[in-house]
This record gives C-alpha cells, structure tokens and sequence, in this order.
C-alpha cells in the first residue's frame, strides 16, 4: 500500500518581508530623533493695568524674572504676592496654583525678565507657568465667556512678555 | 507489452533560508519607528551650533515661518542665512527678509528656534521686529527632553 506523503503547506513570508521592509523605509524618512514641541506666545506688550472698576478684580498676574528670583505681582496696583528664588519653581508652580484656584477664570501671565536672563531658564519658567508640573493636582478652568467649568492641569495658558528690565 | 516504469528523479531540496532572526530584527526596528513616529507636520532642520531648549511642553508644531538663531547671533530664515544680531544694523536687513517673507500671507504665526544659551534681550528684539512686520503669535520650539 502507497503511503501517502502528508504535505504540510509552508508560509511564504516573501511579501510580508517586502511590505514590512518598505514601511520600515517611511517610517526612518519621517523619524526624528529630536522630539519636538511647541511653547505658545503672543507679541510683547508694553505693561498696561486695567483700571477700570470692575465687580471682581482682575488678577492682572505678573512675573518680574530675573537672576536673584522671581516676584509674582498681582492686582491693579502690582503688589508683591511671593518671591521665589532662584531655581525654586516647583515653589513658584504651588503659588500658581494656589492663585488659580482664587481665580478660576484668569488664563493670562506677563512675564517680565531681565535682558540676560536665560533662555533655557524662560522656557522652564513658562513651562511652570501654563500648567502643573511634577504633580498629580487638577485645578478647575472657568470660560469666561461661556461660563463652563472643566478640571485640568493648565494654569495660565496665555503667556505674554514685557519688555526686560 | 512491457511497462516501463521511469524513475522518478528525486527532486533536490531547495535552499532553505531561516529568516527567524531577521523577522526579529526587523519587528524591533518597526515598533521603535513607530514608538517615535511624530504626527506634526513640523519639520525643522536644524543649523549647526544650535541646541534646542528643554521643555515639559508636549504641544505638537505646525507649520510656519521658521526663524533660527544659533548661538553665535546669526540668523536664518527658513534656512538661509539672513543677519548677524551682533551688528545692530544688520535688523533692517532681518526686518526686510521677513517682511518679503511676510507678502501676500495672512498667517500670523512665527516659528522661533533659539539656542537655550542666548539671553531674553536677543529673544525681544526678535520678537519686536517681528512684530512690527504683523507677527504677533510666537511659537518657541523646544525638546522634549524632561
């Protein structure tokens, strides 16, 4: 009696090959091995105050940066709310927090640095600034205009610059 | 009538190639690729003596006009070399390049990449002349690096 021969079929991996060689191809293409991002501003502004009396004071929040520290300044009149030292920004991040908590509905910061401070050090400072860091803490944002509360991690979004001291 | 019965040639066996090592190799490099693989269609090159801030931000770019200040003050627009910032009359001629730049373009966004040694000062004048040609948003690129 003739046995018969069981064949097993075999995988042919050919063309996965080929179309796994070629995705490999787009992908190196568009890799980039610097991952980069974006920090938002607007324009500079010279230092303005509102002054017109509204039911709530505006926060008017204003930091002067320089390589002593920095002073976080609020209110109509710009009074000293904390200083902070150098290098301390987890400190800076918690009184950040703390004043959007008193007002949920502000978004706005004006940065004021000296000329030579550094750029590096800004970008750390605006990083503090937006939003919450090293921490697991939410806080809550009011739209001004529509009114609608969410929680998050922003803090003061819209960062402005003065011109340096 | 006699039959003949042909041999059959045995077939000889082809040549087997294990590829299970390869497969390996190339799976690693495919979830790496895509593990980095960026949505944004921001795409900088970046001049020489330059080195990007670091920043917790995790906001991805758009496209826009890219201006790249190394850290010896030369300026590139879009990658070709427009002012040195050292010569403060060398502004007019940043000013000038942005504002042909600038023609017939509605956006207002401008794309700053500086060195993380330069100073505020640098940056404001920047921003100022910017400015002054209608750019009033910034967008300061950083690595993500913490």
């Amino acid at each position: 009696m003739r046995k018969k021969k069981n064949n097993t079929p075999k995988l042919n991996l050919i063309p996965i090959l080929d179309a796994i060689f070629i995705f490999i191809f787009f992908l190196l293409m568009s890799a980039q091995f610097i991952d980069i991002y974006e920090v938002g501003s607007d324009a500079p502004v010279n230092v303005t105050f509102n002054k017109e009396k509204n039911e709530e004071e505006p926060l008017n929040l204003k930091l002067e940066i320089n390589k002593k520290g920095i002073t976080v300044k609020t209110g109509l009149n710009g009074k000293t709310y904390a200083k902070v030292k150098t290098g301390e920004l987890n400190e800076l991040n918690k009184i950040l927090i703390e004043l959007k908590r008193k007002h949920p509905k502000e978004s706005s910061a004006l940065l004021v640095p000296a000329n030579d401070y550094s750029y590096q050090e800004l970008i750390k400072v605006i990083d503090h600034t937006k939003s919450i860091v090293n921490s697991k803490e939410l806080v809550g944002h009011i739209d001004p205009q529509s009114n609608k509360r969410t929680a998050g991690t922003t803090l003061f979004e819209n960062i402005m610059f003065s011109k340096g001291m | 009538m006699r039959k003949t019965f042909a041999r059959k040639r045995e077939k000889s066996p082809g040549l087997e190639l294990d590829i299970t090592s390869l497969l390996d190799i190339l799976v690693i490099l495919l979830v790496f690729l895509l593990k980095s693989y960026n949505a944004s269609n921001l795409k900088i090159n970046l001049v020489d003596d330059l080195t990007l801030a670091d920043s917790s931000s995790r906001k991805l770019g758009d496209h826009s006009v890219t201006v790249q200040i190394d850290r010896n003050l030369i300026v590139w627009i879009d990658n070709v070399k427009v002012a040195d910032m050292k010569r403060k009359s060398e502004i007019a001629k940043f000013e000038q390049y942005l504002r042909e730049k600038r023609e017939g373009k509605s956006k207002e966004t401008v794309n700053l990449v500086l060195d993380k040694e330069l100073s505020y000062g640098t940056m404001s004048d920047i921003m100022e002349s910017s400015n002054r040609i209608g750019y009033t948003k910034f967008k300061f690129i950083v690595q993500g690096n913490y």
